[in-house]
């Protein structure tokens, strides 16, 4: 690894990599659409497919922030804004797509075989995406629909934490 | 049930010790992680990457019941539930520090190859989000002042790190060939 890059990218790149980013954003809701399905039908091959496609998401958009830190030319408030609103989008989907997820897998009293790891993925994901939405830089800009999937992530995670770690098998002894 | 002063007070009890032992099975995992780093790296080097996935199984176990005992220890007040934060905040500082210097391993050892194949690419996708996430968490209020001088030096190294794999990342990963 050498020092620090001194490289600087256009506009027209980034403009580039945000439509790129625009799509991966599709890609995501469609196969959240998909997951949603096999989950009902106990199938959990729709899942890796779907985490996969929010791992690009979220590559790409590392990729993009600091591609916008180096812009030729100093910053763009047009296209951080732009950058921003595209992260804020699928943040809520995100969030919306996991509470839809662990209300499908709560619902059952023992997880099934294959199920469990994505309860646990989900768990996760919930948790780091809510505490993202909370900071400041997001928390003054999300709708109220989105608010009130924070609230609803809150009761989830108190929920299934207090069901842990039967539920969970976290490696420690049941709960008496 | 009736809640008592008495009731309420045993089973906050209860709740502690429970918590306790949760931290003592976190302790463990995070011996487990840095074992599993350590293998990890071991064949990375060799471009063998089955102990990774092994690493970072044992990464989101820690993660998982890290999340478990935050909850639990937010419903609990006095001083023996502040002295149990106090031991988890270090705990997971001292994570997220290791996660950072196994990625910057992670990273240093990929990025010196030209091109990746189908593994190393999963691999370096997945140590480059890692260490950026992980580098945001740590500089979070919770964990100003818990930051030794080993991890300040690698936070530096881990924003230059970024820097230039970034700039190699769509080559590297080709991830979206059509923007170069």
């Amino acid at each position: 690894m050498g020092a620090k890059s001194a490289s600087t990218h256009t506009r027209k790149e980034v403009e580039g990599l945000l439509s790129a980013l625009e799509e991966h954003a599709d890609g995501v809701i469609e196969s959240a659409k998909r997951v949603s399905t096999s989950l009902a039908e106990q199938e959990w091959h729709a899942y890796s497919g779907f985490r996969s496609s929010c791992d690009d998401f979220d590559t790409l958009a590392i990729v993009i922030e600091y591609r916008l830190k180096n812009l030729r030319g100093g910053r763009d408030a047009d296209l951080e804004k732009q950058f921003e609103e595209l992260q804020l989008f699928m943040l809520t989907a995100a969030l919306q797509a996991s509470l839809h997820f662990l209300k499908i897998l709560a619902q059952k009293n023992e997880l099934p075989l294959g199920s469990k790891d994505i309860f646990l993925g989900e768990l996760r994901s919930i948790y780091r995406v809510k505490n993202l939405l909370e900071l400041d830089r997001f928390k003054t800009k999300i709708s109220s629909r989105a608010g009130h999937d924070i609230e609803t992530a809150e009761e989830i995670l108190s929920v299934i934490i207090e069901r842990a770690p039967s539920l969970l098998q976290l490696g420690v002894a049941e709960e008496s | 049930m009736l809640l008592t002063p008495d009731v309420v007070a045993k089973q906050s009890e209860a709740q502690l010790a429970k918590i306790q032992e949760m931290l003592v099975a976190l302790e463990a995992g995070a011996t487990t992680v840095i074992g599993a780093a350590r293998e990890a790296s071991a064949e990375a080097g060799e471009d063998k990457y089955k102990a990774y996935l092994r690493f970072r199984e044992v990464v989101d176990d820690f993660d998982t019941l890290a999340i478990v005992i935050e909850y639990k220890l937010k419903r609990l007040k006095g001083e023996k539930a502040a002295s149990l934060t106090v031991k988890f905040d270090e705990l997971t500082a001292f994570m997220l520090s290791s996660i950072i210097g196994a990625s910057l391993h992670f990273l240093r050892i990929l990025s010196e190859k030209t091109e990746l194949g189908f593994g190393a690419r999963d691999v370096f996708k997945s140590e480059l989000r890692s260490l950026y996430h992980a580098k945001e968490r740590i500089r979070s209020d919770r964990y100003t002042g818990r930051l030794n001088e080993r991890t300040q030096t690698d936070l530096e190294a881990a924003e230059q790190i970024l820097e230039v794999v970034i700039e190699k990342a769509p080559r590297l990963l080709r991830f979206d060939d059509k923007q170069e």
